[in-house]
């Protein structure tokens, strides 16, 4: 699973341990999830969304293709 | 501000802390009380005279570990979800070690080796619970 979660985190100059907190999770899942060693809980990818104030699959894909692009060909 | 402290096995939020303290806490408990009673059963027993007082000390000492269970449950319900994670993988490793251990021990018991009481299979799936914690938290770092 890819993901794009540490653009998303470095256009609003979040550290991890600021996105950690304001996702109530610790600072290692954060960098797991950016690394793509660990993948997200549906709760927790629903907090991503709301928090990112994007879809779930313009946040996470299965090859690498999560994007805005992707919203636009979908929605 | 984050709250996360990292630990060995894994980073601990402040939740996670507090349920760990408990687990740690009535473990603790558990531990000194069939420490305990396990001492004065065996080679005091007439500190402890009569069966009801002998049953009780065995009755809380049950009743130490099943809450000392039921906190660790707790712990692993409202963990962080990778210390959750972290926490079955090592749980699954530590299960599957110790069955192949005490399997494998019956097999060496037949070529000579020392007969193993069931007790004894608590010490290696301790410690492989404790290395399969610590080889988790690292891979997901």
């Amino acid at each position: 699973m890819n993901n794009r979660l540490r653009v998303l985190r470095a256009e609003r100059r979040w550290s991890q341990a600021d996105l950690a907190q304001r996702l109530a999770v610790s600072r290692q899942t954060v960098n797991a999830i950016e690394t793509g060693k660990y993948d997200p809980s549906l709760p927790l990818a629903f907090r991503l969304s709301r928090l990112f104030g994007l879809r779930i699959e313009e946040i996470f894909s299965e090859d690498g293709t999560a994007g805005p692009a992707d919203a636009s060909e979908t929605a | 501000m984050d709250d996360t402290i990292s630990s060995w096995c894994g980073d601990l939020t402040a939740t996670d802390r507090k349920n760990l303290w408990r687990v740690q806490l009535w473990g603790g408990s558990w531990a000194i009380v069939f420490t305990g009673a396990s001492l004065l059963l065996k080679r005091w027993p007439e500190l402890v005279p009569g069966l009801a007082l002998r049953a009780g000390l065995v009755a809380l000492t049950t009743v130490l570990g099943v809450v000392m269970v039921l906190a660790f449950v707790r712990f692993l319900r409202q963990a962080d979800e990778l210390v959750r994670r972290i926490h079955l993988e090592a749980l699954a490793v530590s299960f599957g070690a110790t069955v192949v251990i005490t399997t494998s021990w019956r097999l060496v018991e037949r070529l000579g080796a020392p007969k193993a009481d069931i007790s004894d299979a608590v010490l290696p799936m301790m410690l492989v619970w404790v290395i399969a914690q610590v080889l988790a938290a690292r891979r997901y770092r």
